[in-house]
């Protein structure tokens, strides 16, 4: 007891026993969810804001107010005005959602991986952490921008702009699954969205190599000869994957890939789009034809397998654990990125974020069901038909004078289910992120080509045999 | 015949096992992973948290004074500067005064913290504290004289019950109690009945070693 009291009054100079207070399990994690939640809510409002902004509220008050502004003003004008305002909206959407979605990945990650590796984590700035990637994001603007000598200027700067860019585009078809075609984000739905995506996707790794040859650096220079090589690897069985899954709904439409897995977890790509309850046929006493059944086995295990190997492919495609060869900490100081400082290694980072954020959204397109509940068909219809007229009353104004009556807000779910969804793929990213060991370069290609390849061939070969046979009846 | 057809099923077989033992595995090790969700972080934030050290964590050394009295307790043996393997201890003994030293200089840049020096220690005046922020910005200030290194009374009042070691009072006490052989030792030598206990479990009475 004496000595209790004595130690405390040493701690200046001597510090014996001085106990820290042990964070209980459980209160971490309910940090996380809390982190989880209201970092998610802040994307979606922010985005949903920026959205119902310009494709609403703006052309609203243009269409209103700007005659009575501007007596000269053609009203027609104004019209026109409104429109062109409102079609500004997906791309306002896409700039305020990457820059707080990608600050909110990476706090994400941060958090989630010092759960699973038993550490505290960020938890300096802000409350519990909560800041510490906006911190990031202020210091990294105020550094230097340095170019090293020797190094191809254009091209220094040109790379992170040209990584970037293909990142932002690609989020157009996904808009378009998450604002359930609505209004001015039906003109986001691309009928090739699929091409689209992939084309578009593999435009990141010519930048990647542009940077690391332009940085005049060694390490930088194998970086991104590395992300070359193993982008053309695992794109080709990424694509394999979904052509599966093209073969599976007939489209490359990323809203029609989603449409037809509504209606249940079942019906989800990842379960065999509904032919699981062909296993019936199985049965004894069930008169049906037992080939059927082994066909609706088979062809669900196969979908399972496309969805791995999707992951897989999409993984290295993102160039992430246990796939970052080309930014390779032990080996290549930090790959294609070493010489990059301040915005432009910040662009490099924004995009890597959002290319793991697209691929989980087409991951989630192609496999879980797109922005559709795990409920049936019916029940969704009736949520659907509950949310798509509906007037918002509130405290004081009441409904605005009848601006917020009659409202369609079915995009507010399908979204935040879409979100909540790649988020949730995204954990999915930073556990495996949390687990496995980086593969050495003649591995990944050993993997890429000669097992993952002929294995997704050979996949979709019995996909196709599958679909034809459970689609027909005959083989 | 039957033989190439064998083949084929092994060579057909192989790589399906292996890919299933494979994702076996990851899963396995993503399971693993998982588990460790609900435990709490083996990390502190060392600043602001100062870790728990043991009673014989070896850091920074020190010497004690006698808790009671006050005096300093070094009685200038020099066996510490004898048994140190990288000779920086240097111990000036007091010229004219018996077992009384001057200066006492550590040079905290050599010291290895091994601890020799405080187990041959007569009187525990020589000891390792728990103090490991020592950081300085030249080396010479990593050479400490007697007065950094002296403890203060009450310092060493806590390293002495830390450690379990018993001040001259309490040996004196304890040597003047009627019988030691029936009484256990007196308080504070925690690790002292513990190495009783244990030399009587192996059979070597120490009672009358005082």
């Amino acid at each position: 007891m004496a000595s209790k009291s004595l130690n405390t009054d040493l701690l200046n100079t001597f510090h014996p026993r001085a106990s820290f207070a042990q964070r209980s399990a459980l209160s971490q994690g309910f940090k996380f969810f809390i982190l989880a939640a209201v970092w998610t809510s802040i994307v979606f409002g922010v985005a949903a804001g920026g959205a119902v902004t310009f494709a609403w509220f703006l052309p609203l008050v243009i269409k209103d107010f700007l005659p009575d502004l501007l007596p000269n003003l053609d009203p027609e004008m104004a019209l026109d005005i409104a429109e062109m305002v409102a079609y500004l909206a997906p791309t306002v959407t896409i700039a305020t959602i990457i820059p707080v979605n990608a600050l909110f990945m990476v706090l994400c990650e941060r958090k989630f991986l010092s759960l699973l590796t038993v550490r505290i984590g960020p938890d300096k700035v802000g409350p519990n952490g909560f800041l510490q990637t906006l911190a990031d994001a202020l210091k990294l603007l105020f550094k230097e921008d340095i170019t090293p000598s020797g190094a191809d200027a254009l091209l220094f700067t040109l790379a992170p702009a040209l990584f970037f860019a293909p990142a932002m585009v690609v989020f157009l078809p996904l808009l378009s699954v998450a604002s359930n075609n609505i209004g001015i984000f039906a003109s986001t739905n691309i009928d090739i969205g699929l091409i689209f995506i992939i084309g578009l996707v593999s435009l990141g790794t010519m930048s990647l190599v542009m940077g690391g040859w332009a940085s005049n650096n060694k390490y930088s220079l194998i970086g991104g000869m590395r992300a070359s090589a193993q982008a053309i690897s695992y794109e080709i069985p990424m694509v394999l994957a979904m052509i599966g899954i093209v073969l599976m709904s007939g489209s490359i439409n990323l809203i029609e890939i989603s449409n037809r897995q509504e209606g249940g977890i079942l019906n989800w790509n990842i379960m065999g789009n509904g032919a699981l309850s062909l296993i019936t046929n199985l049965l004894p006493n069930h008169h049906g034809n037992a080939l059927t059944g082994f066909v609706a086995v088979l062809f669900t295990t196969l979908c399972f397998a496309l969805f791995l190997i999707f992951v897989t492919a999409s993984t290295a495609e993102v160039n992430r654990i246990p796939f970052d060869l080309p930014e390779a900490e032990s080996e290549l100081v930090s790959g294609y990125n070493t010489e990059y400082t301040g915005m432009k290694f910040a662009l490099f980072f924004l995009a890597e974020y959002t290319n793991l954020f697209i691929a989980s959204g087409v991951a989630v397109v192609l496999f879980l069901g797109g922005s559709h509940l795990p409920i049936s068909s019916i029940a969704e219809a009736e949520l659907y038909k509950a949310l798509s007229n509906t007037t918002i009353n509130l405290p004081f104004v009441g409904s605005l004078f009848g601006i917020l009556e009659n409202l369609n807000l079915v995009w507010v779910l399908t979204s935040l289910v879409f979100l909540v969804k790649i988020y949730l793929m995204f954990l999915l990213a930073i556990w495996i992120r949390a687990t496995l060991p980086r593969l050495r370069q003649d591995q990944l290609m050993e993997f890429g080509w000669k097992y993952l390849i002929p294995l997704t061939l050979g996949i979709i070969f019995l996909v196709a045999l599958s679909v034809e046979y459970l689609r027909s009846g005959v083989l | 015949m039957p033989n190439t057809l064998e083949k084929l099923v092994e060579n057909t077989a192989k790589p399906i096992t292996k890919t299933l033992d494979g994702l076996y595995n990851i899963f396995l090790g993503m399971f693993t992973v998982v588990k460790h969700v609900s435990r709490d972080p083996i990390t502190t934030s060392y600043p602001e948290k100062m870790p728990e050290l043991y009673a014989r964590t070896r850091h920074r050394l020190a010497l004690n004074v006698d808790p009671d009295t006050g005096e300093h307790l070094c009685i200038a043996c020099k066996q510490c500067e004898r048994v140190c393997p990288d000779a920086c201890i240097s111990v000036i003994a007091h010229p004219t005064v018996k077992a009384k030293s001057t200066q006492f200089y550590i040079d905290h840049g050599l010291c290895m913290f091994c601890g020799l020096c405080t187990e041959v220690c007569p009187t525990d005046c020589i000891i390792n504290t728990v103090d490991f922020e020592m950081s300085s910005e030249t080396r010479e200030e990593l050479v400490y004289d007697i007065k950094k290194l002296t403890l203060t009374q009450e310092q060493s009042r806590s390293y002495f019950e830390m450690k379990g070691y018993q001040t001259k009072k309490q040996k004196e006490a304890l040597k003047a109690s009627a019988d030691p052989s029936k009484k256990a030792p007196a308080e504070g030598g925690i690790s002292r009945k513990a190495v009783t206990a244990a030399l009587k479990i192996l059979g070597i009475d120490t009672s009358n070693a005082g």
